[in-house]
């Protein structure tokens, strides 16, 4: 299938975000990093994000890359950024609580930071970041190397079932100002806010990378659906470490394996054909560097 | 002691629940589905739990219908299986948690406490809370647990003692945390703190994880186990997967070079992780699906004569 441009470029004069799903190791980082590079080298202003610890950023571009935004040096137009999820997650836990602690008794403190020291806000306050970029405006192209899951966006309107909660036992507990728990409530409008900007396929890009496996299919298959609940929908697939024919004819080992991946590209095509689907060969070697990437950029998407 | 008896119990180690992490797509199922066909071959009743969110791994593999409900496995006999559904755990554990406070507190009251214990926070802990009971379990000789990709499983883990703090600091103030009145939790942490003890039992309890031949899992894996340590929880062993046997590659340099990539990377497992268990499994030339192939794949990867494994001793 030729690859439709669209789903990588912005309309004129506006903004593209992409986002790349999928479990791990099926090769997310490497599809993200060479997306970016390519759509950096056609002249659009890119900025990567990635949220993975091991900084695999680093390693795709050589050069470090850190929490704040660095311009790629070998590639103008292309600038990275490594989210710390913990570092994050305490960021965002200090952002929620400080404007309850100036209001709120120590008792209701406690009980706040105990709710928020509960390990399921990680995945929170990763996305609440996420929102800064999906928010951002200074860029053409915005790939990010991992994308929400179903289940991070239920999470999302935790804050403003708070300010629910407080509403309802305000009177009980003798709480009169209502100021700091609104910015909560307020939270809400900027989450829907988010999910509206990834549910319009003209504003972002939805992709998956997925392995010709069976179990791969079957979890990107529940994966699509739940994402889809919440109205985004998926608009591009990427096949990764299919194996090339020409290199599997000497082996009777490979070419069985290449038979059965053969079977179950087939079976992605029925089951995911409502989008743009590509294929990325394995490699005779590991994807790093900017040279690696520039071959997986053009195999991908042309030159 | 090599891996294959990690898993086995034996008069000295009486293991009764095996683990499998380690981050998703690198075989951890495979792994656990042919370690628990293996040891109900030799007689053991053992029964597969899966806790992944994603679903129906554990009928993907067996080929068969499992579900949330504790079902034989048929074609093995000594075999059980069960996928524990977080949501309906958590439907479970939040009517059994409002029970007793309903008629007794206020229907606002009520209501707020349903909306929190149907966050997401509470499927977790209601998957959790579900999963105790198989540890527990008297029934079975062994219990393989299928466990979620890395970092999922490690908050899973770390929910026990995140809790019980959480209860411990919250119990003397409104009475109220987000899982339900601080006063029927109490219970709970007596529970988390026997699963603790369990988990961190290395005569009946064996942690493995799964990794495959590369810089980013070799990585995670390091991470995890690190983790790990820190909830006092000590690494059995680990299964280095999908490695590619040399015969399926002479005469094809693009395959063989591939081969060698694995090969440094295998040598820097050794290095890296010296004094653990490690344990070869190969690459097949067909899926790890069905009776038949997790019964071939566990005498490869649990018995002694897997022929990688001994080249390399």
């Amino acid at each position: 299938m030729k690859m439709d441009t669209a789903l990588l470029i912005p309309k004129r004069g506006g903004e593209k975000r992409i986002f790349f799903a999928g479990k791990g190791g099926v090769g997310k980082t490497v599809v993200a990093a060479a997306t970016a590079l390519w759509t950096a080298r056609k002249g659009f202003k890119t900025l990567i994000i990635s949220t993975d610890p091991a900084s695999p950023l680093s390693a795709m571009y050589e050069q470090p890359i850190g929490p704040t935004i660095v311009p790629i040096k070998a590639v103008p137009n292309l600038y990275g950024v490594e989210i710390n999820p913990k570092k994050t997650f305490e960021e965002y836990k200090e952002r929620i609580l400080s404007p309850v602690r100036e209001v709120y008794g120590e008792d209701l403190m406690q009980m706040f930071t105990g709710q928020l020291d509960s390990p399921c806000t990680e995945e929170m306050a990763v996305f609440d970041k996420f929102i800064d970029y999906v928010e951002e405006g200074n860029y053409d192209v915005v790939v990010f190397d991992t994308a929400p899951t179903g289940h991070t966006i239920r999470l999302l309107d935790l804050p403003s079932q708070w300010s629910e909660y407080i509403k309802n036992t305000s009177s009980a507990s003798g709480i009169t100002t209502m100021g700091p728990i609104e910015s909560l409530a307020d939270s809400k409008k900027r989450y829907d806010k988010a999910i509206a900007i990834m549910s319009d396929t003209e504003k972002t890009t939805f992709a998956f990378v997925l392995l010709p496996e069976a179990l791969p299919i079957y979890e990107t298959e529940r994966a699509v659906k739940d994402v889809g609940e919440w109205g985004v929908k998926t608009s591009l697939y990427v096949v990764n470490m299919v194996l090339p024919k020409d290199k599997c004819e000497k082996s009777s080992f490979f070419k069985k394996r290449w038979e059965m991946q053969q079977g179950y590209l087939a079976i992605i095509k029925e089951k995911f054909g409502g989008g743009q689907m590509l294929h990325l060969p394995l490699f005779e070697t590991e994807i790093k560097g900017l040279r690696t990437l520039e071959k997986v950029a053009n195999t991908l998407y042309g030159g | 002691m090599p891996i294959s008896d990690l898993i086995v119990p034996t008069r000295k180690s009486n293991i009764k629940s095996v683990f499998f992490g380690g981050k998703g797509g690198v075989g951890k199922t495979s792994s656990a589905a042919s370690a628990a066909v293996r040891l109900a071959e030799r007689g053991y009743k053992t029964l597969i739990v899966t806790t992944d969110p994603a679903g129906n791994k554990l009928s993907d593999v067996f080929e068969q219908t499992i579900g949330s409900e504790v079902k034989p496995i048929e074609g093995v006999t000594n075999l059980y299986g069960i996928e524990i559904d977080a949501k309906k755990a958590s439907e479970e554990y939040r009517e059994r948690v409002l029970r007793p406070l309903r008629g007794v507190q206020s229907e606002a009251f009520i209501k707020t406490l349903e909306k929190q214990l149907g966050s997401p926070c509470a499927e977790e802990m209601a998957a959790f809370d579900k999963f105790i009971d198989y540890v527990e379990a008297r029934e079975y000789d062994v219990i393989i647990f299928d466990t979620a990709p890395t970092g999922l499983t490690l908050r899973l883990l770390e929910l026990p003692s995140a809790w019980s703090n959480y209860i411990g600091k919250t119990a003397t103030v409104g009475g109220m945390t987000c899982i339900g009145p601080a006063g029927a939790l109490a219970s709970y942490k007596e529970r988390y703190d026997r699963a603790m003890r369990t988990l961190t039992d290395t005569k009946t309890t064996a942690f493995i994880l799964v990794l495959t031949p590369e810089a980013t899992p070799i990585s995670e894996t390091e991470r995890a186990m690190k983790q790990l340590n820190v909830l006092g929880i000590k690494v059995a062993g680990l299964i280095v997967n999908s490695v590619i046997p040399k015969q399926a590659c002479e005469g094809v340099p693009f395959f063989l070079k591939r081969y060698e990539m694995q090969q440094r990377y295998l040598n820097h497992i050794y290095n890296r992780f010296n004094g653990i268990e490690i344990a070869e499994a190969p690459l097949l030339d067909t899926e790890i699906k069905g009776l038949k192939t997790l019964s071939q794949f566990a005498k490869i990867l649990y018995e002694q004569n897997n022929p990688i494994a001994r080249e390399r001793t």
